[in-house]
């Protein structure tokens, strides 16, 4: 029997990974219209903030705050690594074919909303930082960002590890 | 029931005693550093015995929590025996000598409204502690006993207390003499504790009994989960008819919101409710307790300090027994929550119950957070919009009202009474962390929020009870008797000329002097003293808001000695000195920096600045791009006149009447080529005469008020930037003044107007009424400006026909101006060591702010900062002298406040900065190498 399929994780986790190179090849082309990442990022903010804003300069631009959310932090960056995680998780969860395939599916669907929160949560953190201690150099505020998104990393995997554990046989 | 014993927990002392310790001790550490100067020897022993045993108890009670947690032994009764007699002890003489510590003497404004709570509030816990500690110890593990007997010591003790009231009261009998005194509060304490330790003890026993669910439990759990917890919010918020006196102004603070009683309601369902049921329904039981359980922690924080007047209470008024209810709640929602993880763990691991938990708490809190910091965004829009506009962008961001109205009633229900947290229009802990989350613990004046609420058209503003501040000390025939003057020159040819006043008060009882003097144009204001007793106190330069804010505590509630100078519009200058006792003689005085010697006048006394007799010619100075030209120089520059644009300020606030002031304005129109209409309502929109701006203007939605600031702005703005050599001739067409608003320091863009700072009104017959910028709100009735041709003379204007680089007004005097709006400048130098010259720069500075008031928040710290270096006066800032050393810690500690308040509500940045994120591989690898390793090592 193929020890691919269909006892283990792996075949859904390439599946997964796949899914993930392709979102990379589309995302990362300059020409790609990232606004289905970019808008509900922008209205998400809008709603936190209270500003009003408009498209300006290939982003949605926060005029009151200062800021313009483009492609440059539209957070398709850790949609790619939120989706290569989840492909490694699922390669080296103990899962069996039909439960690695359901987790597959489930990260797949979770990813986009959750990128969506996740960016959101940075770039507010980042604007309440710099509320605190004023503005950012850009070095800074991406070595912020990369603390903060590394730490929503880590507990998605941790969570995911969790959940993606086999049941335990309580029948003794 | 083992996991009672979880009270045992060394951990349990770090959270009651150690952390609200140190926190007691930080806060009274802070308010000692302001008022130190001001206590006498024997207090600052008191303080020092008070902190130091305070301090023992916090560090004996940790070390012995770190020995019983590293040896795995739970905490011993000798422990709770020894902290509870010794917290009775302190707070007990914390309060017998309170006034020792915090003498009535002391301003109000310096200590804090609740610093005399603050023992009480945070010594309480582990008091609560201690007596939590002895019930669990005085019940063997696995006992099981009846409660009975406890609840009937807990219901005599109070029956007897009464009944001995009603005895001795009629007798007259009052303990005699200090020991007496003493005695009975001991026996007091001790009565009260028993109480609280049988009844504690009833409701542990009660809560031991595994027939969580039954009939029997429900005649309990209902009273104590619903039943008293929404009588007493009934209570408190004044709803109960026959209380209603008690309640009025609702004694534990505002709790009439009505998810107060919808989160009370359903949280005693949820408590009610049976355990018997499924796991999955236990685990969402769970979840639902979790939730309220911040709800039931609210209120147990809440009354906890409450705890020991409870039997008080009770024995004095009926419904007393109501304090206890938040203590009995959390007791008991507790125990079902430790219950519900004992029994969850079966089926989840713990650490994941324990993460439930914490979301679980955090719901409420989160909620609440969420909305506040939509109301911080939508105030900070509303803020920015008219303090700290783009004048240079016609489409302005709009605000939502309808979110603004609902946030200006909160702010404005805040302020009502912000010095006592628990005053009926304050929720308990809430309104501090609302006041610090949405306005960074500063407060919006109610000018500011009217004005908010008629820019926007929201609320009642009309209907408002106008509170207009403090009431101010009184200004009776206080009179300028003398001044003198001395100067010096220094090596860059600065004149340095210490003006003194000699003030005499000769009216009855304590006056204060105010007047208000112009110098001419290059004075600067450098330094500034007051005579307090035979001292001569030196003037502190301080951030103007936090300046204004100490000298107006100090002169309505301490009535002492402090004088303040701050600057009121281009050129003008306000004293204020106080108290003066009737018939006495005051000095004080000031430095001011020029480079030409001259004249000015103050209350009608003529003073000499520089020395007349000085034959040094004066030259012309440049700094930053700001620019001063002596007298002489000036008279020699080119005379012109520039052309008339008219801007007519159309109010588009309401449609009545909007016909009519069109065909005003039409009428008006002199050369349709130089003429703008501005539609005017929360926002201006510029439309050229040139276009049909009668059918814009007709069909235009009226959003908001009139705000005529705004377009005033930006045409002062477009005219400073664009060089049109264009006068601008700014006529408002709204007839009704009242619905008009401007933004107050309007006046400052004096100099956008060399011609002469004047607006026009025009009325319902179509004449105009001359204002000056100033107070444009006032037409002059007598005002005899007119609209005519004022030559200017021309600075900068390389070959004929060319636009020249200012305007300067034609008069006898010398002139400052700037020769570009841009901001910020571009620096020669940071400081200079003339320091004439760092005054010239700032005053250019502060122009080109008036222009840019995008910059923001920056730039306003940068300006107090650059002034605070020079040590020169600005708008921005205010000379104060005070008279001892607490007034000037209260001082640095608010203007530490100020300076580092939250951007938010009156911040914008320059540029639009983007958020990028970071590279892909600096997040790949990280991650990749954690998971790979994590379960490589697992």
């Amino acid at each position: 029997m193929n020890i691919w399929f269909p006892t283990g994780p792996k075949l859904p986790a390439l599946v997964l990974a796949a899914a993930a190179a392709a979102v990379a090849f589309v995302l990362r082309q300059p020409a790609s219209d990232l606004t289905f990442l970019i808008a509900p990022v922008a209205n998400v903010l809008g709603w936190f903030l209270g500003e009003g804003y408009g498209y300006e300069g290939g982003g949605m631009a926060f005029p009151g705050m200062g800021i313009v959310i483009d492609r440059s932090c539209s957070g398709a960056t850790f949609l790619i690594v939120l989706l290569t995680v989840s492909a490694l998780l699922v390669w080296r969860s103990r899962a069996n074919a039909h439960r690695a395939y359901v987790w597959a599916a489930a990260l797949l669907l979770l990813a986009y909303p959750v990128t969506l929160v996740v960016n959101s949560a940075r770039i507010l953190g980042i604007l309440h930082v710099q509320r605190m201690l004023g503005p950012l150099s850009s070095a800074s505020h991406e070595a912020l960002g990369a603390f903060l998104l590394l730490g929503f990393l880590l507990i998605f995997s941790l969570l995911a590890t969790h959940f993606m554990r086999p049941a335990r046989d309580t029948s003794g | 029931m083992k996991h009672m014993r979880a009270l045992l927990n060394p951990v349990g002392i770090l959270l009651a005693n150690t952390l609200p310790g140190i926190l007691l001790m930080v806060l009274f550490g802070s308010t000692l550093s302001v008022i130190h100067p001001l206590l006498d020897a024997e207090t600052i022993t008191a303080w020092w015995w008070a902190g130091g045993t305070l301090a023992a108890m916090v560090l004996a009670s940790t070390a012995y929590a770190v020995a019983c947690w590293r040896m795995h032994r739970p905490v011993g009764s000798g422990y709770a025996i020894v902290l509870f007699l010794f917290l009775a002890t302190l707070l007990y003489l914390t309060y017998e000598h309170l006034d020792v510590l915090l003498p009535m003497s002391l301003p109000r404004w310096m200590v804090g409204d609740d610093a005399r709570l603050w023992p009480m509030r945070l010594l309480t816990p582990a008091l609560a502690h201690a007596i939590m500690i002895m019930v669990v110890l005085s019940r063997k593990e696995g006992e099981h006993r009846k409660p009975w007997l406890d609840v009937l010591w807990a219901v005599l003790i109070p029956l007897a207390c009464w009944a001995a009231v009603q005895i001795l009261e009629p007798m007259r009998i009052q303990p005699r003499g200090d020991a007496a005194r003493h005695a009975l509060i001991a026996f007091m304490i001790v009565l009260v504790c028993t109480f609280l330790f049988f009844l504690l003890r009833a409701i542990y026993t009660m809560l031991l009994h595994r027939s969580s669910g039954s009939i029997w439990a429900l005649l309990w759990k209902v009273p104590v989960a619903m039943l008293l917890p929404v009588i007493g919010l009934l209570l408190n918020n004044g709803e109960l008819p026959w209380v209603k006196d008690f309640s009025r102004n609702g004694p534990f603070g505002d709790l009439g919101h009505p998810m107060f009683y919808v989160v009370a309601l359903l949280n005693g369902i949820v408590v009610c409710l049976s355990d018997d049921v499924p796991p999955k329904a236990r685990l969402l039981l769970f979840l639902l307790r979790g939730i309220g359980y911040s709800y039931v922690l609210y209120f147990f924080i809440l009354f906890l300090p409450l705890l020991p007047f409870s039997l008080a209470a009770i024995i004095g008024f009926g419904l007393g027994f109501l304090l206890l209810a938040p203590i009995m709640l959390f007791a008991l929602q507790t125990t079902q929550l430790v219950r519900d993880v004992k029994f969850l763990s079966a089926h989840h691991a713990r650490g994941k119950l324990f993460a439930l938990f914490i979301a679980a708490v955090l719901v409420i809190p989160f909620c609440i957070t969420v909305n506040y910091i939509a109301q911080r965004g939508t105030l900070k829009s509303a803020l920015d919009h008219v303090y700290r506009a783009d004048l240079s962008l016609d489409a302005e961001a709009q605000v939502d009202t309808a979110a603004l109205a609902r946030v200006l009633e909160q702010v404005d229900q805040n302020r009502s009474n912000r010095r006592d947290p628990f005053s009926g229009t304050n929720t308990p802990f809430i309104t501090p962390y609302y006041n610090w989350l949405v306005l960074d613990n500063l407060t919006l004046s109610l000018n500011k929020v009217e004005r908010l609420q008629r820019i926007f058209n929201v609320g009642d503003h009309n209907e408002r009870d106008r509170r207009r501040g403090r009431r101010s000390p009184q200004r009776g025939d206080v009179r300028l008797e003398r001044a003198t003057a001395k100067a010096t020159k220094d090596g860059h040819g600065t004149w340095s000329t210490w003006v003194e006043l000699e003030m005499k008060n000769h009216d009855a009882g304590q006056q204060e002097y105010a007047t208000a003097f112009s110098l001419p144009p290059g004075c600067f204001i450098g330094g500034h003293y007051l005579w307090i007793d035979d001292r001569k106190e030196p003037g502190i330069l301080a951030e103007r808001k936090a300046a204004e804010w100490i000298y107006q505590q100090i002169t309505t509630i301490e009535r002492r000695d402090p004088s303040l100078l701050r600057h009121l519009g281009t050129d003008r200058y306000e004293l204020l000195v106080f108290p003066f006792e009737a018939g006495q003689t005051r000095r004080m005085g000031f430095e001011v920096l020029s480079k030409e010697a001259g004249m000015f006048s103050i209350d009608s006394l003529l003073v000499q600045l520089g020395e007349p007799l000085d034959n040094a010619p004066t030259t012309i100075q440049r700094a930053d791009g700001a620019v001063f030209v002596p007298a002489h120089e000036k008279l020699k520059l080119p005379l012109v006149v520039r052309p008339s644009h008219q801007h007519f300020i159309l109010d588009m606030s309401a449609t009545s009447g909007l016909d009519e002031r069109i065909e005003h304005i039409a009428q008006a129109i002199s050369d349709p080529a130089r003429a703008t209409i501005w539609l005017t309502d929360a926002y201006a929109r510029a439309v050229p005469a040139t276009e049909d701006w009668r059918s814009i203007a007709r069909k235009h939605v009226p959003n908001g008020g009139c705000f005529a600031g705004r377009a005033v702005q930006r045409i002062l703005y477009e005219h400073m930037t664009q060089r049109t050599g264009e006068r601008p001739v700014i006529i408002l067409c709204a007839f009704d003044p009242e619905r008009v608003e401007f933004v107050d320091d309007i006046t400052h863009l004096d100099f956008a107007m060399p011609e002469g700072p004047v607006l026009y009104w025009q009325n319902t017959d179509g004449s105009l009424h001359a204002a000056r910028l100033a107070t444009p709100d006032e037409p002059d009735a007598d005002a005899t400006f007119v609209i005519g041709e004022a030559p200017l003379r021309a600075w900068g204007r390389h070959g004929v026909g060319a636009m020249p680089e200012a305007y300067l007004p034609n008069d006898s005097d010398a002139a400052l101006f700037i020769t570009n709006a841009q901001y910020p400048p571009s620096r020669d130098a940071d400081i200079d060591e003339d320091r004439w010259l760092n005054a010239q720069r700032l005053a250019g500075d502060w122009m080109r702010l008036q222009l840019h008031p995008e910059a923001g928040d920056a730039a306003w710290r940068d300006l107090v900062r650059a002034s605070f270096r020079a040590q020169v006066l600005t708008p921005a800032t205010a000379f104060i002298a005070v008279e001892n050393e607490a007034q000037k810690n209260a001082l640095l500690k608010k203007q530490d406040e100020v300076l580092n308040a939250d951007a938010a509500l009156d911040a914008g940045e320059e540029e639009l900065q983007s958020m990028s994120e970071p590279g892909l591989l600096v997040l790949l690898v990280p991650i990749v190498l954690l998971v790979v390793l994590r379960r490589r090592s697992g």
